[in-house]
């Protein structure tokens, strides 16, 4: 039996054709090819945004309503522990976003990789409104418990700077008149306040901060009753499925802008009967249409 | 209590009123910038 066990496994790898090995620069230069095409992504987002959309919502509507009317009260902090159900999952969301931020920035600097410019365009406001929210929420949960909106405590100002560094990201992309520094000037800024995210983390650790330390860790078990961990858990899961749809919404809309802009320079230089020089004149006739 | 419910509606209220409007003119580029591609497409020559 055994004899006949081998004599198929042998036949069968026979039949496996030669695949490099896992990791080999031509495997990783066709999957960055794959990666950095445009249409590609757009003919992915088109199943993937409607998923996502469908998704985040179902799950945010079971996660919210759970996490507002059957999940328990805090034994001290009584009914104001809801508002963990969407702060949590913001902070959550505000340092995810970062990271993509950053590595869209070290994509767009090392790789020259054509979509993470445009994701970390449309990343930014959606990572800038997460850090915001979750400073409105942190606040309004900050008022009942600790008696102040406010306190220049480790943890808030460390996201409080996080979200400056937002808003620096978002502003350097759009202010200059050469995309192209804009982008290079928010990836070097994007790459330089990833600083902040283990500040963020770890500042409850390092400093003695009004702030709680972390309910959940990877080490050690959750602090917290699984009665408001499931609702939780939920509400995170939800959080970001819809940021994941707002960002692949938003990046989808920017290629398919960037896409009829080119449509637009070609079409444009084929009435004007010039020859065009490969994409060089294509992108300044696109350039000076997008400035109009 | 009532304060306590009135902290965690304006909470619950002012992030889903900010995820929905981000949602909805996300919506709003997207079909717009269908209608300039499909605006772009019929103003093209058709080609033999």
């Amino acid at each position: 039996m055994r004899y006949f066990v081998l004599v198929y496994c042998e036949s069968r790898l026979k039949t496996i054709p030669n695949i490099p090995p896992a990791g080999s620069p031509a495997q990783r230069a066709k999957i960055m090819a794959r990666c950095a095409n445009p249409g590609q992504f757009i003919r992915v987002a088109r199943w993937l945004l409607p998923i996502l959309s469908i998704t985040s919502i179902i799950t945010l509507s079971v996660g919210l309503v759970w996490g507002l009317v059957y999940a328990p009260a805090d034994w001290q902090q009584g009914e104001t522990v809801r508002i963990m159900y969407i702060h949590v999952p913001m902070a959550l969301l505000a340092s995810i976003g970062y990271f993509l931020l950053a590595l869209c920035g070290a994509a767009s600097l090392i790789w020259r990789h054509p979509i993470a410019n445009i994701a970390a365009r449309e990343i930014g406001p959606v990572g800038a409104m997460v850090t915001a929210l979750c400073l409105i929420t942190g606040s309004l949960w900050g008022k009942p418990m600790w008696g102040t909106w406010w306190v220049w405590d480790a943890r808030l100002t460390s996201v409080l700077l996080l979200f400056f560094l937002y808003l620096g990201h978002i502003a350097l992309i759009r202010g200059f008149d050469d995309a192209q520094r804009g982008y290079r000037a928010a990836s070097i800024l994007a790459l330089a306040g990833v600083v902040d995210l283990p500040i963020i983390k770890f500042s409850v650790k390092w400093w003695n901060t009004l702030h709680q330390a972390d309910s959940i860790t990877w080490m050690h078990a959750p602090s917290m009753s699984i009665s408001m961990l499931a609702p939780l858990a939920i509400c995170m899961t939800g959080f970001l499925l819809g940021f994941a749809a707002l960002v692949t919404g938003r990046v989808k809309a920017a290629l398919l802008e960037v896409k009829l802009r080119r449509s637009r320079a070609t079409s444009l230089l084929g009435m004007s009967g010039l020859e065009t020089d490969g994409p060089g004149i294509v992108m300044r006739v696109e350039k000076a249409e997008s400035g109009r | 209590m009532n304060a306590h419910y009135t902290f965690i509606s304006i909470a619950y209220g002012v992030t889903v009123t900010a995820l929905a409007v981000q949602a909805i003119l996300c919506c709003l580029r997207l079909r717009r910038i269908r209608r300039q591609i499909r605006a772009f497409q019929s103003q093209q020559p058709q080609k033999r």
